[in-house]
């Protein structure tokens, strides 16, 4: 932390400040509260934050490196309860719902609409929008690379997201426009891939 | 005069040759024995030997990395039982997926778990990566493990994809016939990556063919190796990344 002592009450804001001039030490003074005065009189000058530097080295000075737990009992203790957790819930999920099984595969009898997976119908709904070479080719392709690119297009070293907004921003209109368009895919297209409101026919499959 | 107890079994056990070829060392139980158990177990030596405190926090992962690897691992076990009682041939793959839910032991269970699995392994790794983009652990030293999970979510939607034919139904046929028809249209190759893709100008015998090649062998493969540089590299970069 760099703390400036502050000038007076109307500082100058564009003073240069590259060398903080250091606080003069405190003279034993008056007792009772340290209320803002006048500067210069002791004890009584007010100070104000001016950067906080932010910590970019693995070793600390005043703390030991040394915050860690054992993987055996705690980090294994983790994997088990989760791997328990998840076999549970998929046992009895799959004892319960089944897997759609429909009529065999026919390539003469066309469904009402053909729908890709679940994950694709993103992609099939921005094919309605553009032509394929756009929608089914660039789109994809620009999606992954664009989410290969980040750690190189984003070189700051800060990981709060206030120190990294731009690519925030760019993160979350991937994922909000995916998620988006892959609900509208999901559950807002029917037949002929029209608008269909979910409660007038869900054409959606697992 | 006093009998044998059960206490006494275990003890014979546990002294046998067999037994202490088997496990080198007892039980561990302090701190010194439970770090040489880590490090001398080939399955646990994934591990380090302690972990950062804020890593086994559940709210900070979610788990959701090892979920994903957890589902990848049932989903190999569940297929490969699977795949006893599966011919990928257009006249037989669907009878096959019928025989399996009504009459193989635990069919139809293991069917279910492999379907649900899969679309659950498709969600987590996707919930994976928006947790590592939120902690920013995509920053040096660990950029390119970033591009690796890129691969593998791609990889994890392919394996997905592939598996989506081989039941040979109404919507396996379909889904398959949409989601290809958009390679005919990639410049240059568009054509040729079609016909490459479904091994004809439609989806066939040859799709189901290659479709069921690259979900039980190929892309698993691939996966595991990109599974091997994940996990290694989040070892050699120091473990997983600190908290925002």
């Amino acid at each position: 932390m760099t703390i400036e002592k502050r000038p007076n009450a109307t500082a100058d804001k564009n003073a240069p400040s590259q060398a903080p001039t250091r606080a003069p030490i405190a003279e034993p003074t008056l007792p009772g509260p340290k209320l803002p005065g006048p500067p210069g009189v002791p004890g009584t000058e007010r100070f104000r934050l001016l950067a906080y530097v932010k910590q970019e080295s693995m070793v600390r000075v005043d703390k030991r490196p040394d915050e860690t737990v054992l993987t055996w009992p705690h980090l294994l203790r983790a994997e088990f309860l989760m791997a328990a957790l998840i076999s549970g819930l998929l046992v009895v999920t799959s004892f319960y719902i089944k897997a759609p099984l429909e009529e065999m595969a026919n390539a003469g009898i066309t469904p009402h609409v053909a729908k890709a997976p679940w994950y694709f119908l993103g992609l099939q709904e921005i094919l309605s929008y553009f032509n394929p070479t756009v929608a089914g080719v660039l789109v994809p392709t620009l999606y992954l690379v664009g989410l290969a690119i980040i750690p190189y297009v984003d070189r700051t070293p800060y990981k709060a997201a206030r120190d990294r907004k731009m690519i925030w921003i760019f993160f979350l209109t991937l994922m909000v426009t995916g998620l988006l368009v892959t609900f509208i895919g999901s559950f807002f297209r029917g037949p002929g891939w029209n608008w269909v409101w979910p409660w007038e026919g869900l054409f959606f499959n697992l | 005069m006093t009998f044998p107890g059960p206490g006494d079994l275990v003890r014979v056990v546990k002294e046998s040759p067999v037994w202490r070829s088997l496990f080198r060392q007892p039980y561990p139980t302090t701190s010194r024995t439970r770090a040489l158990a880590v490090m001398n177990n080939v399955f646990l030596h994934l591990h380090p030997v302690r972990v950062k405190k804020h890593a086994v926090r559940y709210t900070y992962t979610f788990c959701l990395g090892g979920i994903s690897f957890f589902l990848f691992l049932v989903l190999t076990v569940t297929g490969l039982y699977l795949m006893f009682f599966y011919v990928p041939s257009v006249s037989r793959a669907y009878q096959d997926i019928q025989a399996i839910s009504a009459s193989v032991a635990f069919g139809d269970l293991v069917r279910n778990m492999h379907r649900w699995g899969a679309h659950l392994m498709v969600l987590t790794v996707f919930l994976h990566m928006i947790r590592v983009f939120y902690h920013g652990a995509y920053k040096p030293p660990r950029e390119f493990n970033w591009v690796v999970g890129v691969l593998l979510l791609f990889l994890t939607l392919m394996l997905s994809f592939t598996g989506y034919l081989l039941p040979w139904d109404q919507i396996a046929f379909w889904a398959i016939t949409v989601g290809t028809q958009m390679a005919q249209y990639a410049p240059l190759l568009g054509p040729q990556s079609s016909f490459f893709l479904l091994g004809g100008i439609e989806v066939g015998q040859n799709t189901l063919l290659r479709f069921y090649v690259l979900h039980v062998i190929f892309l698993p493969l691939i996966a595991a190796i990109f599974m091997i540089v994940h996990f290694w590299r989040i070892r050699k970069d120091g473990g997983i990344s600190g908290p925002v």
